[in-house]
């Protein structure tokens, strides 16, 4: 028991830390979804070794909360250029390697009137040769040339 | 591991932050070494396979699409075809007045119609029912008899003469105007041998004033 209130005391007190370090970032673009009052803002658009992260923040500006079901299996990236779908990455056990809390590839969530929430996703990066990609995702209309940011 | 103890501050944080989920997370942090190395080993197991050829694809697609459009388009036309060469049929059969059973159709056209007086030429205005008896034609595969015959009137011999050239006559036109192979046909003359009807009126001599084609079949 008291070992729980230490933690919890510690917990929170590295959470004002957290948020700092996860302070709302310039988005590299953005776009209206399809849940009402719900705009979709790509953070981070990473290559790293063979697979790129996507960070997608959804804000809720619709003056009222917003219950968003967001399926990764409608995701993927597109190179039209040399006609190639890249489809989410998924682990061994069939789950989707992203931000999941419902099922194997789904994150479900109430977004509070004004806030936002954050939400990531992997895909298997394109050639180093290609320096920009078009990316779908659930239930908004798709990015068009994200410029890759290649982690040094 | 990506489960395992070691995660669970982290969890308890993202608890605190997002609120009740829907259910616990499998992977908390994109740039977690359990995250990475799930990703890694993914896109190992995809090897080559990390994307797929969608313009190749949309182009078979397309290049499918339109070919079943061409067949269907095709089909249309053929069954238009079809239905237009039934329908001639059945106007041919039903203008010339056929008789058909299962294994013929028999049709009678009156040499007035065909020839002038005492000739074996045909006539001009002819055309169009022997058209129509070509349309009968084709609609078979088998043998085409052809049998020219006369009325009672003058000597036997000239009739059997005149009722032979008659239906040659039919022949050579189907050949030369229709395109019927001649193989198909035969042409035989009966003179005044076969009348239909009585020789002693206008009419019935001019019943017996015939070319007959029996159209097999088969």
């Amino acid at each position: 028991m008291h070992a729980i209130h230490r933690f919890l005391a510690i917990a929170i007190s590295i959470a004002p830390l957290a948020a700092i370090a996860q302070q709302p970032q310039a988005p590299i673009a953005s776009q209206p979804t399809n849940w009402q009052g719900v705009s979709a803002d790509i953070t981070e658009f990473k290559r790293k070794g063979n697979t790129l992260t996507v960070r997608l923040r959804l804000h809720d500006d619709g003056g009222k909360d917003s219950y968003v079901a967001f399926n990764y299996d409608k995701c993927y990236l597109l190179d039209a250029g040399a006609g190639k779908k890249y489809q989410l990455l998924k682990d061994d056990a069939g789950a989707a390697i992203a931000a999941v809390n419902a099922g194997n590839d789904e994150w479900r969530e109430t977004i509070k009137a004004g806030q936002s929430q954050t939400i990531w996703m992997k895909f298997p990066a394109p050639p180093a040769t290609v320096k920009s990609i078009s990316l779908s995702i659930d239930n908004t209309p798709p990015f068009d040339d994200l410029a890759i940011q290649d982690a040094p | 591991m990506i489960r395992g103890l070691a995660h669970w501050p982290a969890r308890l944080l993202a608890g605190l932050m997002f609120c009740a989920g829907a259910g616990a997370a499998t992977y908390e942090d994109p740039w977690s070494p359990a995250t990475e190395q799930a990703a890694e080993a993914a896109v190992a197991r995809l090897g080559a396979n990390t994307s797929h050829a969608v313009v190749s694809q949309t182009r078979e697609i397309v290049a499918k699409t339109h070919e079943i459009t061409g067949l269907v388009s095709g089909l249309a036309n053929a069954t238009h075809e079809v239905q237009g060469e039934v329908q001639d049929l059945v106007v041919a059969k039903r203008d010339l007045g056929a008789q058909e059973s299962e294994i013929e159709v028999r049709v009678e056209l009156p040499a007035d119609v065909l020839f002038d007086f005492d000739k074996a030429d045909i006539r001009a205005d002819a055309a169009h029912a022997l058209a129509e008896l070509a349309t009968v034609i084709r609609a078979y595969k088998g043998a085409v008899r052809l049998e020219g015959h006369t009325d009672s009137k003058g000597a036997a011999e000239y009739n059997q003469k005149l009722s032979e050239r008659r239906a040659a006559s039919v022949r050579q036109w189907l050949v030369e105007r229709e395109q019927i192979s001649a193989e198909r046909m035969t042409t035989q003359g009966f003179g005044k041998t076969k009348p239909v009807a009585s020789n002693d009126t206008d009419a019935g001599r001019q019943k017996n004033r015939r070319v007959e084609v029996v159209i097999r079949k088969q």
